[in-house]
């Protein structure tokens, strides 16, 4: 069943006198619960699309739908109650506040939520990314992988619908990026959160349980696309790049 | 502790050099208002209890109609003897009430046989006299005596004038109350110095007894009255009217803040340099907090970035910036409040005496006075500025598009 759905999403920018297309008529239909990985060369647009999905920047034309929602729909104020209900992310370079200590970056979407009981479900997410013993530790003071664990319990401690991950094991050594990866994949295995990881790395990439490939703003290939849906991403990446 | 509170509090501290900075930048300037508004409230002290006690008194009550009509009749508007005593004692029943004296004023001249001068001429209680004008000072000779009824004060300049000393004999020419010229013998007791040389330059003081000579009436033009407070005035007059009309007195007073024009042309003029430096000490704080605050969001967009897609509204990273912009502000006034109170209590302590200011005669020790609602004014104007100045970079930050922001390095 559809719960991520992009229909005929172009993005367009405008960088100084260019204009640049960077998504040009992307459909894509995610199910609840399932982990898909975008994969592509810089530039395809992989990026563009996972900032779409998330409803962090509107679509040029098309549109973006979560559980039947149309993001660019809603005002910006509801926009952001909404990403702090159903949305979690985990960033490249962690995006840590560092002026707050583990457990208080990771209280910081049940603040925002108004939940009492969020120092404990904090800790108690901590250690299910196995830090407790780090969690009144300040960013500085923790490694890259315990600084990403700490971003991942962050994005999950509100069970969030859907999970969006941009290049979450980039900055990491290619041991504590499986590390990590793993424990997000196993996470949302369990809490059955929606999983959408943006990535360069081609061996995440061919393990992946569906991988996107994008190319010049168009899906390339899906390997999880419904044969309709699989033969339209034919036609448009065949495309000559001016279409 | 609140969860903004506590994230602008650690994110001040996180930044500890340009904090300080902005924190000196802002304390140096309540400090610097601190001591001049101290200082100007010191000279507003001191300059009102000058005119109260070396002029006017507190209040001076006369007969109704004194006003309007001294100038051209002045006996018509004079206290008999009976009434001014009566006004005595019913001032004197207020427990605010130092005392009263009576007084009367007129032109005449006085000199000897070399030079004479025109003169202004104030009659008074000797006694009491003394002690309502404690600001003036005794540089030669001595006090007016109840019991010296020829003796004289000369201010400053009139003895330089006329050449004399204390011991000199004077005769003062006048005229009575009947229109004819009469004339009295005088002995310089003693030469005095105000805080006017405009005044010193004119005014005699002598006894009553030998005013009423020259002028040949017993009555006088003044009962002039001395408060313990001068905050007391407004309740000591309401109190005296009453109880004069009850006793059938028919009388008009003015309190000294009508009589001290040069007063308030001195509040006035003092005011507006206050305003002045006031105004480019805001600037300065203002131009202060805003680039702390300007390099702070600049610094931190990429944080704004993620915290606005994790779903902080808009709103509440402007709270968050406001509310470090505030407490930085805030908390900078604060100590400058302190060192400022410190700094006047250290310098009225080393009593460095200043220069006489223009038309005055005598210098005065530098005070700085205590002034909490200055202090208060301080901290909450400062809270605001900081609130101004932190607010526009503070919504730019805000309104920013969540992907730009995530994409600043």
């Amino acid at each position: 069943m559809s719960f991520l759905t992009t229909e005929n999403v172009h993005k367009r920018y405008a960088l100084g006198h260019v204009t640049v297309d960077a998504l040009r008529g992307v459909d894509l239909v995610i199910g609840r619960g399932e982990r898909v990985f975008l994969g592509g060369p810089s530039g395809s647009g992989k990026s563009t699309l996972l900032h779409l999905l998330g409803g962090l920047d509107a679509p040029s034309s098309g549109r973006v739908t979560l559980d039947g929602q149309d993001l660019a729909a809603i005002d910006d104020a509801r926009l952001s109650d909404f990403r702090a209900r159903h949305i979690g992310f985990v960033f490249q370079n962690f995006n840590l506040m560092p002026v707050l200590t583990a457990v208080e970056n990771v209280e910081y979407p049940l603040q925002l939520l108004g939940e009492r009981r969020r120092t404990a479900a904090a800790r108690a997410m901590l250690e299910a990314v196995g830090l407790g013993a780090q969690a009144d530790q300040y960013p500085n003071e923790l490694s890259g992988g315990q600084q990403q664990r700490v971003a991942i319990a962050r994005a999950l401690v509100h069970r969030p619908a859907l999970l969006i991950a941009d290049e979450p094991t980039a900055a990491l050594d290619s041991t504590t990026g499986a590390q990590v990866l793993e424990l997000m994949l196993a996470l949302s295995r369990d809490t059955g959160t929606t999983l959408v990881v943006c990535t360069h790395d081609r061996e995440l990439l061919a393990r992946a349980e569906r991988r996107v490939l994008m190319r010049d703003g168009r899906i390339e290939h899906d390997s999880g696309a419904l044969p309709a849906q699989a033969a339209n991403h034919a036609a448009a990446a065949a495309l000559p790049e001016s279409a | 502790m609140p969860f903004l509170l506590k994230v602008a509090l650690r994110n001040i501290r996180r930044h500890r050099r340009r904090s300080l900075v902005t924190l000196a930048t802002v304390a140096s300037a309540v400090i610097g208002i601190v001591l001049f508004g101290g200082f100007i409230e010191a000279n507003y002290t001191g300059l009102r209890e000058s005119v109260i006690r070396s002029q006017y008194g507190h209040a001076q009550i006369h007969v109704a109609g004194y006003e309007a009509g001294h100038r051209a009749d002045p006996d018509k508007v004079r206290l008999s003897p009976e009434s001014a005593e009566a006004v005595r004692t019913l001032l004197e029943k207020d427990r605010h009430v130092l005392m009263s004296s009576r007084r009367i004023e007129f032109a005449a001249l006085l000199g000897n046989e070399k030079t004479s001068q025109a003169v202004i001429v104030r009659g008074v209680d000797p006694d009491t006299e003394a002690l309502i004008n404690s600001a003036l000072t005794i540089i030669a000779g001595d006090e007016l005596a109840a019991d010296d009824a020829d003796g004289v004060l000369l201010g400053e300049g009139l003895a330089q004038a006329l050449n004399v000393k204390p011991g000199a004999t004077l005769t003062m020419l006048g005229s009575t109350v009947d229109g004819t010229m009469n004339a009295v013998d005088v002995r310089v007791a003693g030469i005095f110095r105000s805080f006017a040389t405009e005044y010193d330059d004119r005014a005699v003081m002598m006894g009553l007894t030998r005013a009423g000579e020259l002028l040949g009436t017993p009555s006088v033009d003044t009962v002039v009255v001395l408060l313990d407070d001068t905050a007391a005035l407004d309740g000591v007059m309401e109190r005296f009217g009453a109880a004069a009309k009850d006793a059938g007195l028919k009388l008009e007073w003015q309190t000294w803040a009508q009589l001290a024009s040069y007063y308030h042309k001195v509040v006035a003029l003092y005011d507006g340099f206050f305003l002045f430096i006031a105004l480019v000490i805001v600037v300065v704080v203002m131009f202060g907090i805003t680039n702390t605050m300007l390099v702070a969001v600049m610094e931190r967009t990429a944080e704004i970035g993620t915290l606005r897609a994790l779903g902080t509204r808009r709103g509440g990273i402007v709270r968050q910036f406001l509310t470090e912009g505030v407490v930085l502000g805030t908390g900078s006034a604060l100590i400058g409040v302190v060192l400022g109170i410190v700094a006047a209590h250290g310098i009225t302590a080393l009593e460095i005496m200043m220069p006489a200011p223009p038309g005055s005669s005598k210098g005065f020790p530098l005070r700085i006075e205590d002034v909490p609602g200055l202090w208060i004014g301080c901290v909450l104007a400062v809270a605001g500025i900081a609130a101004f100045a932190t607010l526009l970079p503070a919504v730019r930050a805000a309104r920013q598009p969540v992907v730009t922001s995530l994409r600043h390095v």
